[in-house]
């Protein structure tokens, strides 16, 4: 009798799980990272990309159940060849979709990166580094739930192409209900 | 220090039933790994953690448990080096257990279930949430002495997190349980 009672017990404790829970993608869902690699197209000390993760695989599997974008960062190549110190910062808007690229960064943007002072050589802004300066993440994390959104650069005391950079990546964590 | 105050509490709060009739009480220790799943952002870490052990017959019982755990730097994801840490986890939960038999000498099987409260931090990304999740079980105990088993055991945990998601993890760890009082 005594073990009857105790196997009712986990029954109803795991009962009690389910009905505390009530969603499926509680049991069946997961954590990605998806790393989106680019080059700026960059003109005059200015930068612009439009990110666009909707053919990941990954993004693709949770798209439909995205319950949290639990990390974004950066990581960044530049190479200065100006005399002096460059101040770079960047921003993330609205997906512009198709058509011309934009010369300026729009009043609408959010500043994701607030002027970083970039000394003259080789510089390496890694994904680490950029979860302590990234500002605007919460804006950030939205478009990125999107799945597409403008990133745009912006440096000072360069004329772009003094002032390159060589690669830049955005990297998401997201976690969600995979295949519901 | 605050891990110390935990321990302490837990003894304070089973301390009380010791005389209980019926009741057998014990306590252990363990410690092992803690593999997370589906978690591209975690790599595999460690877990230990203080139980307590109240059967209230030889095959139904409760375990109070603490456990500090701490998940593995992700390494290379897709080829990119992440470069941060490994979240911690750290919960505080009852389960319910049938089998394991206290007091009895011998190979001794066992299943659990049981409901807690599991906070997970990084200090790198921020992540920082407290939420109930539960998990469940098997495992098996050798009885040395009517008062010591040897144990291992095999936990699945699903802590909750915002959007009704879960984060999820086995742990794989081996202990050591002391039973207290001479009527076994």
């Amino acid at each position: 009798m005594r073990i009857l009672t105790g196997f009712l017990m986990l029954i109803g404790l795991l009962a009690v799980g389910l009905v505390f829970v009530g969603c499926p993608n509680y049991f069946i869902s997961g954590t990605v990272v998806i790393v989106e690699e680019f080059t700026f197209t960059a003109e005059h000390g200015f930068y612009f990309y439009r990110v666009d993760i909707t053919d990941e695989e990954d993004w693709d599997d949770y798209k439909d159940d995205i319950g949290l974008v639990d990390a974004v960062g950066v990581e960044l190549f530049i190479t200065s060849e100006e005399p002096g110190d460059v101040t770079f910062s960047a921003y993330v808007d609205d997906y512009s979709g198709p058509g011309p690229e934009p010369v300026s960064i729009p009043g609408t943007a959010t500043m994701i990166i607030d002027s970083i002072t970039i000394s003259p050589g080789f510089t390496h802004l890694t994904y680490a580094q950029s979860l302590g300066f990234l500002t605007g993440v919460e804006r950030l994390k939205d478009l990125v739930e999107e799945g597409q959104f403008d990133y745009y650069g912006e440096s000072t005391g360069s004329d772009g192409e003094t002032f390159i950079v060589d690669s830049a990546k955005v990297i998401m964590t997201l976690s969600g209900g995979a295949g519901s | 220090m605050k891990k110390v105050i935990l321990v302490i509490l837990l003894l304070a709060f089973l301390s009380p039933m010791a005389g209980a009739e019926g009741v057998k009480l014990g306590a252990g220790v363990f410690g092992g790994l803690n593999i997370p799943i589906v978690q591209q952002d975690q790599g595999s870490g460690t877990a230990f953690g203080v139980r307590g052990k109240l059967h209230f017959s030889s095959f139904f019982g409760a375990e109070p448990n603490i456990v500090f755990g701490k998940w593995g730097d992700p390494g290379e994801v897709d080829g990119f080096e992440l470069g941060i840490s490994g979240s911690s986890v750290t919960s505080f939960g009852v389960d319910l257990v049938l089998g394991g038999m206290p007091g009895t000498v011998g190979f001794k099987p066992f299943v659990f279930a049981g409901l807690g409260m599991y906070s997970i931090k990084n200090d790198d990304t921020d992540y920082d949430e407290s939420k109930f999740g539960f998990d469940g079980g098997l495992g098996v105990a050798i009885g040395l002495s009517p008062i010591i088993d040897i144990e291992t055991r095999g936990t699945l945990f699903l802590a909750g997190m915002e959007g009704g998601l879960s984060k999820k993890a086995v742990m794989i760890t081996a202990g050591i349980n002391y039973y207290f009082g001479s009527d076994y």
